[in-house]
C-alpha cells in the first residue's frame, strides 16, 4: 500500500518519517500518513504553514495485519466497541472521561495489540475549494459544504513494515 | 489477517487485571507526559539546593532588623533634607 506523509519543509530531507505525538493524534502515538495524495497536500496547506513550504513524502506499507476501519465492517465495529469498553473502565476505575488518544494511547502502551501493525481511520476532508461538487445553497444564502470523500489517515505502529519512504515533492503553502 | 477473537481476549485480559489504583496511575502518568511535553523541547536539569532553611529564618530577628532598616531610612532622609 502506498500512503503520504506531510511534513514542513526543513534543512534536511526526512529518510524516515516522524511519529506525531501531537494531543489532537486520535490515534495515539504513531507514524501517520494520508492514504490520498491530495489529503497530504491538503494537510500542508492547512497545518504546515510556518515555513511557507510542505513536503510530501511517499513510502510503502508492507502488512496484511492492520485494522481497517474504513472499508471493512467487521473491523469497524469491532474496533468501535473495544474502545467503548476501554472508556467504560477508565471512566468506572478513575472517574475521568478519556480522550480518544488516550484511548489509543492505552493499547499500545499496555501492548494489548502487538500483532496490530497499523490502523485505518477516516475523517471528513476540510477543504471545500478541492471539492469536485457546488455546496448546498440554502434560500437565505447560507452554504454547507456535503463532504461525499472519505479522507483517510493511517497510524503506523510498527515502523518496520514502512520501506521505500522517499520526499516525493516540496509546495508552497498556499 | 488479524484474528478479532484473539484481539478482544487480549484486550478483555489486560483490562480485567486493572485495579482503580493501576488505572489511575496509568492516566496521571499520561496527562503528566502531555503536560510536560506541552513545555516544549529541553531538559530537566538539577539545580543548587538553596541552603536558607526555616529554622535559621526563625532564628532571624525580623524586629531587630526592622528598627535598622527604619534607622537608616530616617537617615538617609535627614540627610536629604540636610542638603536641601
Amino acid at each position: 500500500m502506498t500512503v503520504y506523509h506531510t511534513q514542513e519543509k526543513r534543512h534536511k530531507v526526512l529518510v524516515f518519517p516522524r511519529p506525531c505525538v501531537r494531543d489532537d493524534a486520535w490515534l495515539g502515538e504513531a507514524y501517520y500518513f494520508w492514504k490520498e495524495e491530495i489529503d497530504a497536500d491538503d494537510w500542508g496547506n492547512n497545518s504546515k504553514k510556518r515555513t511557507n513550504h510542505y513536503e510530501v513524502y511517499e513510502c510503502i506499507l508492507k502488512s496484511d495485519n492492520y485494522l481497517d476501519t474504513v472499508f471493512n465492517e467487521n473491523h469497524y465495529y469491532f474496533w468501535l466497541t473495544q474502545l467503548e469498553k476501554i472508556a467504560k473502565k477508565i471512566m468506572i476505575k478513575t472517574g475521568e472521561k478519556p480522550t480518544l488518544k488516550e484511548l489509543n494511547d492505552y493499547i499500545r502502551d499496555k501492548n494489548v495489540w502487538p500483532q496490530v501493525d497499523f490502523i485505518q481511520f477516516q475523517d471528513l476532508p476540510i477543504n471545500s475549494e478541492r471539492s469536485l461538487v457546488k455546496p448546498i445553497q440554502y434560500k437565505n444564502n447560507k452554504v454547507r459544504t456535503v463532504a461525499f470523500r472519505k479522507r483517510i489517515q493511517i497510524a503506523v505502529y510498527n515502523k518496520n513494515i514502512i520501506s521505500n519512504f522517499v520526499l516525493k515533492k516540496t509546495e508552497r503553502v498556499i | 489477517m488479524l484474528d478479532l477473537e484473539l484481539l478482544e481476549k487480549q484486550l478483555d485480559e489486560v483490562l480485567s487485571q486493572e485495579t482503580s489504583e493501576t488505572m489511575s496511575s496509568w492516566l496521571f502518568n499520561r496527562r503528566l507526559k502531555k503536560y510536560v511535553s506541552s513545555l516544549g523541547e529541553g531538559e530537566f536539569i538539577d539545580m543548587p539546593s538553596n541552603k536558607l532553611s526555616f529554622s535559621r529564618a526563625v532564628s532571624y530577628n525580623i524586629d531587630t532588623k526592622i528598627q535598622e532598616y527604619t534607622t537608616e531610612i530616617t537617615s538617609s532622609s535627614d540627610m536629604l533634607f540636610t542638603a536641601a
